[in-house]
């Protein structure tokens, strides 16, 4: 049976870069580099490491050229997929909780005194919620919600199938559910009201 | 900028803290660094041996081509020679055309 073939928009930039075209190179770093980055801070949290990953991502993408076979996969899944590994080994090798250090301990249960700060916590806890996901699971929900990937997609990044992805993704979403079941009121009553008026 | 989406958790996540802007000069320049010292490491007899047998075999093809076009030639110089020769002894053989 032959491999299925896929409509890969950054194709010409890729065939171009393993021929040795120097400009089709920077324009494919420049397309790519965003997502790649984006992923990696979402998944680390840190920008020296993001960087670091980033950097080693587009390495890899210059090692596999030559040997690159068109239409048998789209290039930006097989960035996500080194770009995830490349975090995912990190985030073993430093055995830190991503976001702990950084964000403030739970919040003062009193009336806050405006909306800036009040956003600053909101986004303080949804990013804890989600630091405190397990690696696979905070992966496939931003893959699958911040990268807006389909769920066979996000399987191949992943490794797995995409029965196995909508799983991780219910337990995710259970997860976070519980870690901001608190918060829910609290962050829809000034929006409603406001919609309201 | 507060949605209110049919998945109260998508409209959470939405409020996860801004992605900082990339150092995208930094990662380019490193990037292509990267680029440049790969491509200048490529080997490149292989190009230059299939250019070089590419050239044997359209040289040898060609000089095949000649050859026979111009053997083809003379072929037909020495016949139209003869045919000329013919015709002449034919006219001054002073035939009796009622034989």
């Amino acid at each position: 049976m032959s491999k299925p073939h896929y409509f890969d928009p950054l194709a010409g930039l890729v065939e171009k870069a393993r021929r040795g075209d120097t400009f089709a190179a920077r324009a494919l770093v420049k397309a790519v580099t965003p997502s790649i980055w984006n992923l990696s801070w979402r998944l680390l949290h840190d920008a020296a490491e993001a960087e670091d990953v980033t950097q080693e991502t587009l390495i890899r993408l210059w090692k596999i050229l030559p040997s690159w076979k068109p239409g048998q996969a789209r290039i930006q899944t097989w960035l996500h997929l080194v770009t995830t590994n490349l975090c995912f080994d990190r985030l073993r090798k430093s055995r830190r909780f991503v976001y702990g250090e950084t964000l403030p301990e739970q919040s003062d249960p009193s009336p806050l005194p405006d909306a800036g700060l009040l956003q600053e916590v909101m986004q303080s806890r949804v990013d804890r919620a989600l630091g405190g996901l397990p690696h696979r699971q905070r992966a496939a929900i931003i893959l699958t919600h911040y990268d807006a990937l389909p769920a066979r997609e996000v399987g191949v990044i992943l490794g797995i199938s995409v029965e196995a992805v909508e799983s991780l993704l219910a337990r995710a979403r259970r997860a976070l559910r519980l870690a901001l079941k608190d918060d829910k009121q609290e962050f829809f009553q000034p929006s409603v009201g406001g919609t309201a008026a | 900028m507060t949605q209110i989406s049919s998945d109260p958790l998508a409209s959470l996540l939405e409020q996860a803290g801004p992605v900082p802007t990339p150092p995208l000069a930094r990662i380019e320049a490193a990037a292509m660094a990267a680029y440049k010292a790969q491509n200048l490491g490529r080997p490149l007899w292989p190009v230059r041996l299939a250019a070089l047998a590419a050239l044997v075999i359209v040289g040898f093809g060609g000089f095949i081509a000649f050859q026979s076009w111009q053997t083809s030639q003379s072929n037909q110089k020495a016949m139209q020679a003869d045919a000329d020769a013919f015709a002449e002894e034919l006219i001054t053989a002073n035939l009796d055309p009622t034989y």
